[in-house]
């Protein structure tokens, strides 16, 4: 009788562990097809509707050495729209291409020449581009306005590159899902990049209207902060860069990236895993097999790549015409390392919500910061990258005082007990947001297909909660000591030059009266700036009442 | 708890299918007595609920003398206490159970949406009714948030405040109107707490309830926390102020940056909405290049504010008020044909099947009246002609209202001289 007890208890204990994990991760049928295209299906039956997403291994990080833009233009000139049938566009895109070179070489040329004066030759050279532009436009219009997906029923389409991959996503009725197999794979098969001119103009004026794929102030930091790493140039977007890719350049990239092994088909909706296989086979199935890319390869602590100091502790200084926010960042471990779920639950302890550390402490209780973010696996997550907060200070609040407030919260967890109550909090946290993932088609989609192609495993999306279980409080202490630390840490302030733009009336009377006495010490103006400024920086770190107290001794000495 | 029975009689209003407004063939629609109307859509696959409440009014009654009033109680609702918690114990209460909360202000309503594991439903709606109807009324906090309310309205870039003065006096629902400096200075908090009575109340309320729960636990877990919130004054009629100084026909914003926008626009909330709803989507299919140097962007903004949208890079300047009068007169000439009208319908009624993948999106079109059955049959009776006519009579030039962004002394003469 005891024993019988004491199955029925092992066996009801094993039950609700299965029913405990099973509300974390999604019923993925995994499968891979004959070429080596890998084939994730989770079905949602009633929806009438499915999603789906079609994810290649390579980003910005993968376009060798051409602009990480080409990754942008590659997807956009693909899946914005599909080309229109039957039309022949060489000829038109032939003569824009050779419009567009002559343009772009004139325009070096001009800016090589001393008075910087544009040739008589320049205004007949951009007639001729924009000629060949409108008729490629006017050949595409039709595919503007109905496209081979648009007769499908196919609705949201979405695309993206990031540093680890290029997506494409549609929601489809469910009865044109076999249909679409045919359209998408022939796309991949023969890449049409009849596009390439209009997308790449779209792509220009927004490099023009100051909005890159990625903020400025973060391809900044990037740069410093994973300096020789694969990341560091993976947010660089120069015009000059963008005007010198060409259609044949995006054409070599495809031909290298959409291969099957490279490839993974994500469909989340109302289908039969079953039933799609074979429909997947015949026609995803026949892509031909290219070279396999280097897959994400297991952790090693002894691998090179694995390192994560920065030479040393960096901070530096940007001057803005107006943005001001600080980046905090620190170098943390790729997706498939051991302490990847540990990382997680530490940064929904920092900041993962309203009620975190940083929140409570520098945006509620004491508002030092008017916005804090914190995100992980900045702009990857393939290689060692960044743990990054971002905060805009507060009305007379300076980013010297939000930095060091920061740092003190990162340190008080480092040194202080965490109460257990608040591990307990970030776990639920995580469980629910996990749980949050799978509600929407398009999120899951999204979400097992950036996990694949950045950690060779779709289970990396979920595995947070399910080892949360498991964490201590002295866990989360012990990765804030070993990755949130000066050696891997870049700070990076942004804003306007304090001698330019003083924040407040009582900082420009400080300027005022330094301005004075250092000009009574120093004649080299270069040098008395440098002093200016850094005696400014140091003043911000006063409270209003110091401020205020150190002006009336400054100008009393001013004072004549 | 209330009984089931007695709470059975409590309740007004059947479940059943199709029930006008809900749309979707399983959704499930009661009343409470105060008036709050419920909608329920049961799906049990994932261990989850989705709850959006929205509340909506009209602008005018924002009190003569109290301008921006609307605003500041939003302020207040987004950073104030709810029922017995500080902001900080409320906050806190949400992360314990892993809800993701939002609050929402637009011209004409709030909107509160919560998500959460199905296990924390019944605290998790103890907390939406706190913020809805028991939100607290510090005095500090009021005159906190109308100092950042001011303050920020400073900071705002002409840019920035440009488009929005547009959009307002345009009529868009999701613009919120930088603060007026006198009404603000009069607000006292007695008179938030009277604003919030006036127009946040049960009968001109929604709530959509999406996910793990059956319509027993709906109505008991709705009738547990809302029941107490009810009409307990008589709604009072909207006290029109001035009307509003009217859009002048060009506004600009003079910054010589390399990039300028002219944007045209008209409030289009004229037309019948089946008609919106698929010009919105055929506006979408206007070519987004205009020509070397110039991006159009055409669409219905907030499903009644048709833009027109063109920009100009360092080399499109001179042919940016060209590119945009073209494409007016292209849109108001050709339109669209009965094939362009029926793509659209294909791809308003492919939208609507596949609201079932996204419910956060599901339960936002429940709340706009998306789902209705009415207006699916709408649409299909909605022709090119009728489109095209009613493309012609909001886009009379007479009605255009302009808005010329970052430009210079020599873009303001080319554009007056043509507008």
């Amino acid at each position: 009788m005891r024993v019988r007890g004491l199955r029925t208890s092992i066996l009801l204990a094993a039950a609700l562990l299965c029913r405990a994990q099973g509300r974390h991760l999604p019923d993925v049928l995994d499968r891979s097809l004959s070429n080596g295209i890998k084939v994730l299906v989770v079905e949602r039956p009633g929806t009438g509707a499915v999603r789906a997403g079609v994810f290649i291994q390579g980003g910005r990080c993968a376009t060798g050495a051409l602009s990480p833009a080409a990754a942008d233009l590659l997807v956009r000139s693909l899946f914005r729209r599909m080309p229109p049938a039957g039309q022949d566009l060489e000829l038109p895109l032939r003569q824009e291409e050779a419009a567009w070179e002559d343009l772009r070489l004139e325009h070096l040329r001009q800016t090589r020449r001393p008075d910087r004066a544009p040739t008589a030759e320049l205004p007949s050279l951009q007639a001729m581009q924009a000629t060949a532009l409108k008729a490629i436009q006017a050949k595409l219009a039709p595919s503007d306005a109905w496209d081979g997906v648009d007769a499908l029923g196919g609705t949201r389409r979405a695309w993206e590159a990031t540093a680890d991959y290029m997506a494409y996503g549609v929601d489809l009725p469910a009865a044109s899902l076999k249909a679409w197999f045919q359209v998408q794979a022939a796309q991949l098969a023969r890449p049409d990049l009849c596009r390439f001119p209009l997308e790449r103009e779209r792509f220009l004026q927004e490099l023009d209207a100051g909005e890159p794929p990625v903020a400025p102030s973060l391809s900044v930091l990037l740069s410093m902060a994973l300096a020789g790493r694969p990341y560091a140039q993976a947010s660089e977007f120069q015009r000059a860069d963008v005007e010198a890719l060409t259609r044949a350049d995006l054409a070599n990239l495809a031909h290298g990236l959409f291969v099957p092994s490279r490839l993974t088909l994500v469909l989340v909706g109302d289908l039969e895993a079953a039933a799609v296989l074979p429909d997947l086979e015949r026609t995803f199935g026949s892509l031909g097999k290219g070279a396999a890319p280097a897959g994400p390869a297991p952790f090693r602590d002894d691998d090179p790549s694995s390192a994560l100091d920065s030479p040393a502790g960096r901070r530096m200084q940007v001057s803005t015409s107006g943005e001001t926010r600080v980046l905090m960042a620190w170098r943390v471990p790729r997706a498939n390392h051991p302490d990847g779920p540990i990382l997680q639950v530490l940064a929904q302890i920092l900041a993962g919500s309203p009620g975190s550390r940083l929140n409570q402490a520098l945006v509620t209780t004491r508002p030092l910061a008017r916005r804090l973010t914190l995100e992980l696996g900045v702009p990857g997550e393939r290689d060692a990258n960044l743990l990054v907060i971002n905060a805009e200070p507060a009305p007379g609040h300076s980013l010297a005082e939000l930095t060091q407030a920061i740092e003190g919260e990162v340190l008080r967890l480092q040194r202080e007990p965490l109460p257990e109550t608040e591990l307990n909090r970030a776990r639920n946290q995580l469980e629910a947001r996990q749980i949050l993932l799978q509600e929407d088609g398009a999120t899951l989609v999204a979400a097992l297909g950036a996990a694949h192609c950045q950690s060779g495993d779709w289970r990396t999306a979920f595995r947070a909660p399910t080892l949360g279980r498991e964490l201590r409080v002295t866990d989360i202490q012990g990765a804030a000591r070993t990755y949130l630390v000066p050696a891997r840490m870049t700070v990076a302030q942004f804003g306007p030059d304090p001698l330019l733009l003083p924040m407040d009336r009582t900082e420009a009377r400080l300027l005022q009266a330094l301005t004075a006495l250092v000009r009574r010490r120093m004649e080299d103006p270069i040098q008395a700036q440098d002093i200016l400024r850094e005696a400014i920086r140091q003043l911000r770190m006063l409270s209003t009442a110091e401020r205020e107290q150190t002006l009336k001794l400054l100008e009393a000495q001013v004072a004549p | 708890m209330m009984r089931p029975a007695i709470l059975a009689c409590a309740l007004v209003g059947l479940p059943g299918a199709g029930l006008p407004g809900a749309g979707q063939s399983d959704a499930q629609v009661f009343t409470l007595p105060s008036g709050l109307r419920c909608v329920l859509l049961e799906k049990h696959d994932q261990p989850l609920v989705r709850l959006e409440l929205a509340t909506r009014w009209d602008p005018s009654e924002e009190p003569p003398g109290r301008e921006g009033i609307a605003g500041l109680l939003a302020e207040v609702l987004r950073a104030g206490g709810a029922g017995p918690h500080s902001r900080a114990e409320f906050d806190r209460a949400l992360d314990d159970l892993g809800a993701l909360y939002a609050f929402e202000s637009r011209r004409n309503g709030f909107t509160w949406t919560l998500a959460v594991d199905s296990r924390s439903q019944e605290p998790a709606l103890e907390l939406l009714a706190h913020a809805v109807f028991r939100p607290a009324f510090d005095a500090a906090l009021a005159d906190a948030r109308r100092q950042a309310l001011l303050g920020r309205a400073q900071e705002t870039a002409p840019w920035d405040r440009g488009e929005a003065a547009f959009l307002w006096g345009l009529g868009d629902p999701a613009t919120v109107w930088p603060p007026v400096l006198e009404g603000l200075a009069a607000v006292r908090p007695e008179d938030l707490s009277a604003f919030h009575r006036q127009v946040v109340r049960p009968e001109a309320s929604t709530l959509v309830i999406h996910g793990d729960l059956s319509l027993q636990q709906a109505k008991e877990l709705v009738h547990l926390h809302f029941g107490l919130w009810g009409p307990r004054t008589p709604r009072e009629p909207a006290r029109k102020g001035p009307a509003p100084a009217a859009l002048p026909r060009l506004r600009t914003v003079l910054d010589d940056s390399l990039d300028a926008e002219l944007w045209a626009g008209v409030d289009a909330s004229a037309l019948d909405r089946p008609v919106r709803e698929l010009l919105g989507l055929l506006l979408e299919q206007v070519p987004p290049v205009a020509g070397p140097g110039i991006i159009l962007g055409c669409g219905l903004k907030g499903e009644r504010i048709l833009l027109v949208k063109a920009k100009a890079g360092a080399g499109g300047r001179d042919g940016l008020v060209k590119a945009l009068l073209g494409t007016l007169d292209q849109l108001r000439g050709q339109g669209f044909s009965e094939r362009d009208v029926e793509r659209a319908r294909v791809r308003w009624k492919a939208r609507v099947a596949s609201l079932p993948l996204h419910p956060r999106d599901q339960v936002h079109a429940i709340q706009e009246g998306l789902t209705d059955p009415a207006l699916a049959r709408a649409v299909d009776q909605v022709g090119a002609k009728e489109v095209a006519e009613g493309l012609r009579r909001i886009l009379d030039p007479a009605g255009l209202k302009f808005l010329l962004l970052g430009a210079d002394a020599a873009l303001v003469r080319a554009a007056e001289a043509s507008l």
